[in-house]
């Protein structure tokens, strides 16, 4: 069996996730502000709407090789936040499907209900986290 | 799964960082294997064994 290189850890991984999902959001708010301020012509909104796509393509990347570069434990932990964290956010849009109420529980318009998400991924992850301490 | 790694690392005086470095993964790893936490995977398991020069039976029992 191969025994593979040895893995070095060190605190760039997680900083080039924060950086890239950082420079997604500010994508999301760049093509917002366009919308509400410019109201782009049809075709434009198009390309506008995307802007936050190649962002995000970027992002995925930047979590993939992140992922290659962390240890076992630590890939099951966020593998285990992921499946905690969907279901939970199912439970969440359900709730206010079944609601059919603009208003969250936080008192975000609908649109901003996304922002739920990355939280309660947060919130999941942290509870893995601490079972294997 | 048992395994006992703690013995055999305080055999050769080994920290859990040090343990981890040699292994190549975090010292939360070599925790949670040593508590019973987490079962490694059988790479992991195999370089634990490789590591201390034992087979992998004598290192982990079901």
């Amino acid at each position: 069996m191969n025994s593979g290189p040895t893995i070095h850890f060190t605190s760039n991984s997680p900083r080039r996730v924060f950086v890239a999902g950082l420079t997604w959001l500010l994508a999301y708010l760049a093509a917002r502000y366009v919308f509400e301020t410019m109201a782009p012509e049809p075709h434009w909104d198009i390309v506008v709407a995307n802007i936050p796509v190649i962002a995000f393509f970027w992002f995925v990347w930047v979590v993939r090789r992140a992922l290659k570069d962390i240890d076992e434990l630590r890939r099951r932990i966020h593998l285990e936040a992921l499946a905690l964290a969907f279901p939970t956010t199912m439970l969440v849009l359900m709730t206010l499907g079944l609601l059919d109420s603009p208003a969250s529980p936080l008192g975000l318009p609908l649109r901003d209900i996304w922002v739920l998400l990355p939280l309660l991924y947060v919130l999941c992850f942290a509870v893995v986290n601490q079972r294997y301490r | 799964m048992r395994n006992d790694l703690k013995e055999r690392r305080a055999q050769r005086e080994w920290s859990q960082g040090v343990l981890a470095e040699k292994l190549g993964v975090s010292r939360q790893t070599i925790n949670a294997i040593e508590t019973g936490k987490y079962d490694p995977s059988l790479e992991l398991a195999f370089k634990i064994a490789r590591l201390f020069k034992a087979r992998i039976e004598d290192v982990f029992q079901p």
